[in-house]
């Protein structure tokens, strides 16, 4: 079946939310597990950070304002990794400083989360698979 | 008080009769007769006896007059028509930091620097305007620079002095120091931008989440949940909107809208804002008309137009009753549509109008549409869904854009809004 098809690729995808809100991280995961993600939820930054140590995320949903470590200062933590992962910002603030400054940091997308369906984020976290899929494929294929 | 006087002095003794004349009425002569006494070095003679009870009262007023705009606690300064100084009171004196023999006699506009507080041009439309015979009351977010280069936001107007014969002698413009207001006023602002930040978080939550629900991904919903639901998701959706809008206007009023002008491309601008009406549009069986003949190339924030011009198209269909229709024009402005919307730049501008067939605004209430959460009694009545918001933000983005909007509006019969802006819209400073 297509959907069981889909699923079980998506499944070695790891997906990361970062969020402390508890209530919108959980409506994520749902929604994510349900489309067949490998989910996990960190609530702040340093949290990020820890999970990363056991294992690579290939995309991350991140929030801006968290205690201990904020979006903004993750964000540049990523930054310096070898390979970085898809970031989708999802955020509270709203000005256009915070969507430029995030993008320069290196985020694929900038949501106001109060303005975005739960099914627009999930879209786009598709999309990136099929987007990076392709790139990987592109590195690999050996020039002729 | 002393008053200049011509005066005769007629010596027969033992009787002095003074003849005076108070230059200041040209009002007839008087006559003091009094009798001098022996061997006095001077002697004081009561002059007020000397002139009319007419001229006295006239005297009176003149002294409380001068008295009261003394110690008022507001600025106030008065020019001829050459706009020279003539009147520069103690509170003029003491907020601009300027004395009252620096400005005496002076062009008013080599000591007392009036600029708009956005744009950071010169600000003289309100004195020329008095000088015509118009009191003008100054739009807000002027600034005065004082002596010491400060600039302090003033609130302040302007209305012209004629003289006996009805022309225009001058102008006097009174003006306060609204820093205390103004600082307010940004404190409060702050407050709307944090609030608002905190409430999207719960929205978002009761937005996903009743979304899931809507999906199905709990489970198929009975008709009745379906309803319910959907009623908390529309709910929602009106919060979310009017936090967004409070947002937008703090956002103007602390002036952190970002202005960055680029080319905009107005036939896909007007496209994407007609297919978000599109519900409201095929709901309602509007037709909806474009009078274009040729776009004029536009260059102005993307952001800021496009929330100028889906806030007009927003309000002609939510105000519009089915069947209704929504004309929109868009030209170069003509000199003609320069002079409706009273600009008078000699700079390319372009011109924009979206006319409805809609319930109109009641005319007791169209002097109030631009104001903060205003919303129209007929409006209210009808249940049309809106913030009050909208027009307020539209009104304060075109002004800072040095453009300028209007309006027309028959209840019953409908309302056409018109927009003139800069074909380019300057960097923000």
């Amino acid at each position: 079946m297509y959907c069981h098809y889909a699923a079980e690729r998506l499944n070695n995808i790891n997906v990361l939310i970062v969020e402390d809100e508890r209530a919108l991280s959980h409506a994520l995961e749902l929604k994510l597990q349900h489309e067949g993600f490998t989910v996990t939820v960190a609530s702040n930054g340093k949290e990020c950070l820890d999970a990363f140590r056991a294992q690579q995320f290939d995309i991350i949903l991140l929030d801006l304002i968290m205690p201990l470590m904020d979006g903004f200062q993750l964000l540049k933590q990523l930054s310096k990794r070898p390979r970085m992962p898809a970031v989708f910002v999802m955020s509270s603030l709203s000005q256009h400083e915070d969507e430029a400054r995030v993008l320069a940091l290196g985020a694929r997308k900038f949501f106001v989360k109060s303005n975005t369906p739960l099914t627009t984020i999930v879209d786009e976290v598709k999309k990136a698979k099929v987007l990076d899929a392709s790139d990987a494929h592109a590195i690999i294929k050996p020039k002729v | 008080m002393l008053v200049p006087i011509d005066y005769r002095l007629t010596l027969r003794w033992p009787q002095t009769t003074i003849r005076v004349m108070d230059k200041t009425k040209g009002g007839q002569p008087q006559d003091i007769v009094t009798t001098a006494k022996r061997g006095a070095e001077r002697q004081d003679f009561e002059l007020a006896s000397a002139i009319s009870e007419d001229q006295a009262h006239e005297r009176n007023r003149a002294v409380a007059g001068w008295t009261i705009l003394s110690s008022i606690g507001d600025a106030v300064f008065a020019i001829d028509t050459s706009l020279r100084i003539t009147l520069f009171n103690p509170s003029a004196q003491r907020i601009s930091g300027f004395s009252e023999s620096e400005a005496l006699g002076k062009r008013y506009d080599e000591v007392l620097k009036f600029e708009s507080e956005k744009t950071w041009h010169v600000n003289n439309h309100f004195i020329y305007e008095a000088l015509a015979g118009r009191t003008t009351i100054m739009s807000n977010h002027t600034v005065l620079i004082c002596k010491d280069g400060r600039r302090i936001p003033v609130a302040n107007s302007a209305s012209p002095i004629n003289n006996a014969s009805d022309n225009v002698e001058g102008a006097i413009i009174v003006f306060r120091d609204v820093t205390k207001e103004y600082e307010l006023d940004k404190a409060k602002s702050e407050f709307v931008s944090v609030a608002s930040h905190q409430l999207r978080a719960p929205l978002s939550a009761i937005n996903w989440y009743s979304e899931m629900l809507l999906n199905g991904d709990a489970g198929t919903l009975t008709e009745d949940q379906r309803e319910y639901v959907t009623e908390i998701f529309e709910g929602n959706q009106r919060m979310i909107a009017l936090v967004n809008a409070l947002l937008d206007v703090s956002r103007i009023e602390v002036g952190k809208l970002p202005n960055l002008p680029e080319p905009i491309d107005m036939a896909e601008l007007l496209d994407s804002l007609k297919k978000e009406l599109t519900p409201t549009i095929n709901d309602k069986r509007l037709t909806f008309v474009k009078d274009i003949d040729a776009l004029p190339q536009v260059t102005a924030d993307p952001k800021q137009l496009r929330m100028v011009i889906q806030n007009l198209l927003s309000n002609a269909a939510k105000y519009t009753p089915s069947g209704g229709t929504i004309t929109i024009s868009l030209r170069i402005a003509t000199d003609a549509d320069m002079a409706k919307a009273k600009l008078t730049s000699t700079a390319p501008h372009w011109y924009f109008s979206v006319q409805d067939t809609g319930y109109g605004i009641p005319k007791t209430q169209q002097s109030e549409i631009f104001g903060k959460l205003f919303r129209a009694d007929n409006a209210r009545l009808l249940d049309v869904e809106g913030t009050g918001l909208g027009l307020y933000i539209v009104k304060e983005i075109v002004e800072k854009l040095e453009g300028r909007v209007w309006f027309d509006s028959i209840e019953s019969i409908g309302t056409t809004f018109y927009i003139v802006l800069p074909l380019r819209s300057r960097e923000a400073e």
